[in-house]
């Protein structure tokens, strides 16, 4: 394999694991809740903000706020959806996208009024610092996003599986009703998962802090990526939405290889996601397995 | 008698508006209007309004009639800009023709869209979540695209002295009267929809697709031409803010901001009702422009990485960015009314403002038929 193709897979499983932390955890409000969440990226940018904010103000390190912004965000996504969210499970598929529609909008617009429209950098001292593997430059900002993303599915994984709390989240993706009938607290198992799957796209926004940067606009993109991650994997699937990440990651990195320009590679990501909701609209490894 | 009344209410309204230009800088309308507001300024917003109602209306036949969420019509916007554009630019064709080429383009995108999505069975979040990518997919070729200029788009060929082929006018009030009627067009086309056969079989498909299969709506049909029209109208209005705007760029019109204006005024409205995307838009435009003007002064002229950057204390940063926010922050204060307006409405009157003022004029005669 050649040198610029072997570049290409390695960032794309990089910057892929960090899409994982993302799709994780749009698939897991799916899964439990049933909503789809079109402001998924938007929380992603309020993280991002936060740590760039934590960083130019108080010289905080993004990997610091990272471990803040566990209980923070999740506290957010508590509080947002026993307010927002909570009227409108059950409802129609419409009317919820609508709601989150409209939340998206508000917080893009929110964070262009607070935070001004222009684009911000977080820098770090460490932030150019590369290593050699096997002839591909490697950095430790983009090492260490996928190390964190990856370490943050792999426990949410061992939480859904071995804890009561994670066994009751699963017993409600598989099926509300039966839930509730061997008394599991359904209102509060929303709460959990909406603020886990909020925890997880803002830390996955603040590990990237430190490569990417960060404006009131980044959220949609990461949205829309999710879907096509949560798609692939197959909805509510948890290790399906790892898998499909790092597939997206690849293919938008050898997609920048291949397309006349590097910025067409999204096109790849966008083609492949149609292609799978039209012939194999379960995903690749089947839905809500998780 | 409602209905009767809500017919002389809109005919007042429309009589209005027709004669609205005559009267634009007239001390009445500069006395009425907040901040004096008047001539040009006034008709622009109004351009505005029925621009946004018309794109709103395109949008009602197939994300209200026929209830398939769209979040892509930005696309068709863009790609009746560009096609009309082309024509114009490159072969000199009228953009008076030139629209209607683009309609025609638009429609056969539409219908190809909907003929991939709707013959693979895709319903509901993933028709939506399809929508979405055939914008961003549109957006990014168009973005790369260098014979229709990438990323610095079209500056359209500017005339001194425009003859009306040219579809440029020198004063607003031409434009207002070709937004209005295309206003005009679009309710009457929805409302012929509303009571033809066409718009049972909508309506059934949005109640029931399933039931509507059953008692033999052809549902697939039905669909694809719902989105081909809408398309087709959205396509119209991108020829008419090409013209309009004189200058086109995919990231300013294929964007999702853009997909989400659109179906704005009809979800506020509401969707699938015949006047719902027009009553959105009344609401919606003035309510952006005026908290634009109110809240937009221009800001403190400091930008936010100099105040971070800034030698000052913690304490002191923080009094100049309150004096920042205070003097409009970093804009896009109309947006937030906007999603906040779509929360509220998604909540608390979930059919949109017409059909709750419809249902409250039923509660209040109900209650008033039980003490009588």
């Amino acid at each position: 394999m050649s040198d610029v193709y072997l570049q290409a897979l390695i960032s794309g499983l990089m910057i892929g694991g960090v899409y994982a932390l993302v799709a994780v955890g749009l698939t897991l409000i799916f899964g439990v809740m049933d909503i789809i969440n079109f402001a998924h990226g938007e929380f992603l940018m309020f993280g991002m903000y936060g740590a760039f904010f934590a960083s130019a103000l108080f010289g905080i390190d993004p990997y610091l706020s990272a471990v803040m912004a566990l209980p923070l965000f999740f506290a957010i996504g508590w509080a947002v959806q026993g307010v927002l969210i909570r009227p409108v499970v059950g409802k129609s598929h419409a009317i919820q996208i609508l709601l989150t529609l409209g939340l998206s909008l508000l917080m893009q617009a929110l964070a262009q009024f607070l935070f001004s429209a222009d684009f911000q950098s977080l820098k770090v001292d460490y932030g150019s610092a590369t290593f050699d593997l096997s002839g591909a430059r490697v950095s430790y900002t983009r090492l260490a996003a996928f190390a964190i993303s990856m370490g943050m599915c792999a426990a949410l994984w061992v939480f859904l599986q071995r804890t009561d709390t994670g066994k009751a989240l699963r017993a409600c993706a598989e099926e509300h009703e039966g839930a509730q009938a061997v008394g599991i607290d359904i209102a509060r198992m929303y709460k959990i998962a909406f603020g886990l799957g909020i925890a997880c796209v803002a830390i996955a926004g603040i590990v990237m802090t430190p490569f990417f940067y960060v404006a009131p606009v980044v959220g949609p993109k990461f949205t829309l990526v999710a879907f096509v991650i949560v798609v692939l994997g197959g909805l509510g699937n948890i290790p399906g939405a790892v898998a499909g990440a790092l597939i997206v990651g690849v293919v938008e990195s050898v997609g920048a290889l291949v397309m006349p320009s590097p910025s067409l590679k999204d096109l790849a990501v966008y083609v492949l996601f149609i292609l799978v909701l039209l012939f194999r609209p379960q995903g690749l490894f089947g839905g809500k397995g998780a | 008698m409602a209905a009767l009344r809500a017919n002389w209410f809109y005919l007042a309204v429309l009589i209005g508006l027709l004669i609205l230009p005559a009267y634009a800088e007239s001390e009445f309308v500069t006395a009425v209007m907040p901040r004096g507001l008047s001539g040009s300024a006034l008709l622009h917003i109004f351009v505005l309004i029925f621009f946004f109602a018309f794109m709103s209306q395109a949008w009602n036949i197939i994300g209200g009639f026929a209830g398939q969420l769209s979040i892509g019509h930005a696309a068709f916007f863009g790609i009746g800009a560009y096609v009309s554009t082309i024509c114009y630019v490159h072969l000199g064709l009228t953009p008076w023709l030139g629209m209607f080429v683009a309609a025609v383009f638009t429609a056969l995108v539409g219908a190809g869209l909907g003929l991939i999505s709707f013959h693979y069975g895709l319903k509901g979040p993933f028709f939506a979540l399809v929508t979405v990518a055939f914008a961003e997919i549109t957006r990014l070729i168009l973005l790369h695209w260098e014979f229709v200029g990438a990323a610095n788009g079209i500056l359209l060929p500017f005339s001194p002295n425009p003859t009306f082929w040219e579809f440029q006018f020198t004063s607003k009030e031409p434009y207002y009267y070709i937004a209005l009627a295309m206003m005009l067009a679009s309710i009457a086309l929805v409302a012929w929809i509303a009571r033809s056969r066409f718009g049972y079989y909508l309506h059934a498909i949005r109640q029931d697709e399933d039931a509507a299969e059953a008692v033999g709506v052809p549902t697939k049909r039905c669909k694809v031409q719902a989105i081909a029209l809408s398309a087709a109208l959205a396509g119209l209005g991108g020829t008419f803010y090409a013209q309009y705007t004189q200058y086109i760029v995919p990231d300013d019109m294929v964007v999702g901001r853009v997909s989400v204006e659109i179906l704005l005024g009809a979800v506020i409205g509401g969707a699938g009702t015949v006047m719902g995307p027009i009553v959105g838009a009344f609401i919606l435009i003035p309510v952006g422009e005026a908290t634009r003007v109110i809240f937009e002064g221009g800001g403190t002229g400091t930008s936010l990485s100099t105040l971070i950057a800034a030698d000052m204390s913690f304490g002191d940063k923080f009094v100049a960015y309150l004096d920042y926010l205070a003097a409009g922050g970093g804009g896009g204060l109309a947006i937030i009314l906007y999603g906040c307006l779509l929360m509220v409405v998604v909540l608390g009157m979930p059919g949109g403002v017409l059909p709750w003022l419809a249902g409250l004029r039923a509660r209040a005669r109900r209650r008033a038929e039980a003490s009588a």
